[in-house]
């Protein structure tokens, strides 16, 4: 809580990030996969001296250059600069242990992004050998790109012996960054032998035999299937066990989980078909709903991941609110407010006391004005006051009494939610202003 | 009391300020070299498409270049600014966060409308759109910066904008020295695009109507960017004099003149030799420019923080991972280089031999 914190009604900030991140992931994952494929395409159609699929190759390029370079360049600095407004010290945190490693990224980014520039713009002006090898370049590039920031998002649900004084190793080589490599992998494969397919199913030139692109694509997405399913696995396993709890216990985390299972069986079987049957699947509502099964697969994975880290932002180390969890101790015994300078500093302006030692003897106005700041500060990383995860129609039916003894034990409440971490004096003010809202109508 | 307000991340810095910061002024050169390029190239290659056709359409085509280079190098110093200064930009951007967030869609749209131009669909109303877009994601990103090296002025825009005790994110923090910082770097960036265009035209084109109508250039271009640079430099200058290192700021006072005497000789009298002479001075500008921002910086932010008081903790391990990846990479960019460029050079031959 060592900053300003920005409330965004009904959504609150935080839900911004999935906004950014969903259509980020399903993109970076194209390009990775495709960046992949492309390669062994390329390789294949000059092998075998295929003119036409050559032509189509390089037309399929374009569009990985415009949706890849652009749009998923672009979603990533946004989910950097969404992360920062709305988690700072979760951000600031990851940027002091992984500088290093996100610079490492940012250089092999570069990297991909010339390999795909000589890859699309020197189409034809180049010997095949070095063609192809510019093309695994660009696919190499890519994928360790995608292995480096894993280690950070993987690093963010199980730190594992990682300690404040630890080195960058020990926090990148955490428990779930194996799992969580194969299983984007294996996603990036998938999802770029599904947009490919999309592409495909527009194509009309009758030269272009779609039956050879579809069957060497199929067997890579097969790969990246199994690897989906040897990495899910494998992640479920490692899973820190509150996050296991989060996982059996939320319906939505479970239907979630559910979901994804269906669709990638789904995509499985329809790819094995495909490769047996060729292109006489391959039309564009056929590919479409393929691609969106995909997509929701994608989506419905960053959801469970996203989900299942609660109540933690970074696992042991950063509260969802924004708490060390070092802190919550000395929170609980001085008070939030003296530790939110930020907070501290509209309060002592606003009622001109001194609110965390005179915060008992305050209106009741007064206290309800200081727990709206509290209930800002504690819970608006996961709950707005109407919209998502809404606290008034959540708490309408709740009696003062019951509003008061879960504020005093939120984490018993509920283990997706950290434990109150302010003094008594403040928790009542929350429960004041809690019971209040409880009565507003929208 | 701001001091009460500004806190640093207790992890500490993984390895000695100075390294640090030395990567975060390397990041930003690289970072100005292409958003120059984009500041200055997209709207003179709209203005030009009639009268300059050659080197307009020269310039919409690199743009993609530019711009995929540019934003990526961006990330660098944003990145060590956040190890070194997280107290100060975190509040700064979370402030005006609508407006911070707005450059990631404005930046997409601007992005694409640059295709749109480079493919040449839509070019005027692409590059109209685009040169907007992109000026203004410049203009919110000088407001960011000087906030960032302002704390002073963080309480009174918290308390301004706060319900409840948090902000509603829809503050912008613009004043004269915003705009003169913006201005400052539109002035320079009208240098490069001319070093630029002097440079292509001696050494990577054969095309000789490009190459003439971009001699003729170089000379307005760069004029055209000292005045701005100097008219928004006499006026800012004075309000940093007292953290501006002397050496940068005599640096970057001379070299951007001295670049305007050189334009005006490569006017007269064209060659690989005077060409290489701007850029080499123009460089100079850019790299002055770029230090003494940094340096001004760090000067108005060592009152409440002095990074030589910042615990470190010596992660040299992870620091030998990036330098073993960047010399990967350089070696692979190097290799890819060259092949771009033999393969250019050939369809160059190629065409000179079917004239």
């Amino acid at each position: 809580m060592d900053y300003p914190l920005w409330y965004v009604p009904y959504l609150t900030a935080p839900l911004l990030i999935p906004l950014i991140a969903v259509p980020h992931v399903i993109v970076a994952q194209f390009a990775v996969g495709g960046g992949i494929l492309l390669a062994d395409l390329t390789r294949r159609a000059y092998g075998g001296n295929h003119a036409a699929i050559l032509e189509y190759l390089h037309r399929l390029t374009r569009v990985f250059v415009l949706i890849t370079v652009v749009f998923g360049a672009v979603t990533g600095v946004g989910i950097w600069w969404t992360i920062g407004l709305t988690s700072p010290e979760t951000t600031s945190a990851l940027i002091h242990i992984f500088v290093f490693g996100w610079a490492a990224e940012w250089a092999v980014f570069v990297l991909e992004i010339a390999a795909a520039f000589v890859f699309y713009y020197f189409w034809g002006r180049l010997a095949p050998r070095k063609h192809i090898i510019v093309g695994w370049i660009y696919g190499i590039a890519a994928w360790v790109s995608l292995v480096l920031i894993t280690g950070i998002t993987a690093f963010m649900l199980t730190t594992g012996d990682w300690a404040p004084d630890s080195g960058f190793f020990t926090a990148f080589f955490n428990p779930s960054f194996l799992p969580q490599v194969l299983l984007r992998t294996g996603g990036s494969i998938a999802i770029a032998a599904l947009g490919i397919t999309v592409h495909l199913s527009f194509q009309t030139d009758p030269a272009l035999s779609k039956d050879l692109i579809v069957r060497w694509m199929s067997r890579w997405a097969l790969a990246g299937i199994l690897l989906i399913f040897a990495g899910g696995l494998w992640y479920l396993f490692v899973m820190p066990e509150h996050a296991q709890l989060n996982l059996v216990r939320a319906p939505i985390l479970l239907g979630m989980t559910a979901v994804n299972l269906l669709v990638t069986l789904l995509v499985m079987v329809a790819l094995a078909w495909g490769h047996f049957a060729g292109s006489r699947w391959i039309t564009p509502p056929a590919a479409i709903l393929l691609l969106a099964a995909g997509a929701t697969a994608i989506t419905t994975g960053e959801f469970v991941r996203e989900g299942t880290r609660k109540p933690y932002r970074i696992d042991q180390y950063i509260f969802a609110p924004g708490v060390r969890s070092s802190e919550v101790k000395d929170f609980q015994r001085n008070g939030l407010i003296r530790h939110a300078p930020w907070l501290q500093y509209y309060l002592d302006r606003k009622f001109s006391v001194d609110v965390t030692l005179h915060g008992q003897a305050l209106a009741p106005d007064d206290k309800a004005e200081v727990g709206k700041a509290l209930f800002r500060y504690h819970c608006s990383a996961c709950h707005a006051e109407w919209g998502y995860n809404g606290m008034a129609p959540i708490l309408r039916p709740w009696t003062p009494e019951l509003i008061r003894d879960t504020t005093r034990n939120l984490h018993r409440a509920n283990p997706a939610m950290p434990p109150w971490m302010g003094s008594e004096a403040e928790r009542d003010a929350l429960a004041v202003y809690l019971a209040r809202l409880s009565r507003e109508k929208p | 009391m701001v001091d009460q307000l500004l806190r640093g991340d207790p992890l500490g810095l993984p390895v000695p300020p100075s390294w640090l910061f030395g990567l975060k002024i390397f990041g930003f050169i690289l970072h100005m070299i292409f958003m120059n390029l984009w500041l200055a190239g997209m709207p003179t290659a709209l203005l030009l498409r009639n009268s300059q056709a050659p080197v307009a359409d020269r310039l919409f085509k690199a743009m993609p270049f530019f711009m995929a280079f540019g934003i990526n190098a961006g990330i660098v110093p944003l990145l060590f600014l956040q190890v070194l200064y997280p107290q100060f930009f975190y509040p700064a951007t979370i402030l005006q966060a609508w407006f911070w967030l707005l450059i990631i869609p404005l930046l997409i749209v601007a992005y694409y409308a640059v295709y749109f131009a480079a493919f040449g669909r839509y070019r005027a109303v692409a590059a109209t759109v685009a040169s907007i877009l992109l000026a203004w994601i410049g203009l919110t990103f000088s407001s960011a910066m000087t906030l960032a090296a302002s704390p002073q002025a963080l309480p009174a825009i918290f308390l301004a904008s706060s319900d409840a005790g948090s902000v509603h994110g829809f503050t912008m923090h613009l004043n004269g020295e915003v705009l003169l910082r913006f201005l400052i770097m539109v002035g320079i960036s009208f240098g490069t695009l001319a070093a630029f265009l002097a440079l292509d035209a001696e050494f990577f084109t054969a095309k000789l109507d490009y190459r003439n109508a971009a001699r003729r250039l170089v000379a307005p271009l760069y004029i055209l960017g000292l005045i701005v640079f100097g008219l928004a430099g006499l006026l800012y200058g004075p309000t940093v004099s007292d953290r501006l290192p002397q050496l940068l700021a005599m640096l970057a006072g001379v070299a951007m003149p001295l670049g305007a005497i050189l334009s005006l000789f490569y006017l007269k009298q064209p060659s690989r030799a005077v060409a290489a002479a701007l850029v080499a001075v123009h460089a100079l500008a850019l790299i002055a420019n770029a230090a003494a921002r940094q340096i001004v910086q760090i000067r108005s932010l060592e009152i409440w923080a002095k990074l030589d008081k910042l615990p470190i903790r010596g992660d040299w391990d992870s620091f030998l991972l990036f330098v073993v990846v960047l010399l990967i990479v350089l070696l692979a960019l190097g290799w890819l280089a060259r092949v771009a460029l033999r393969a250019g050079r050939l369809k160059i031959e190629h065409k000179s031999a079917e004239r």
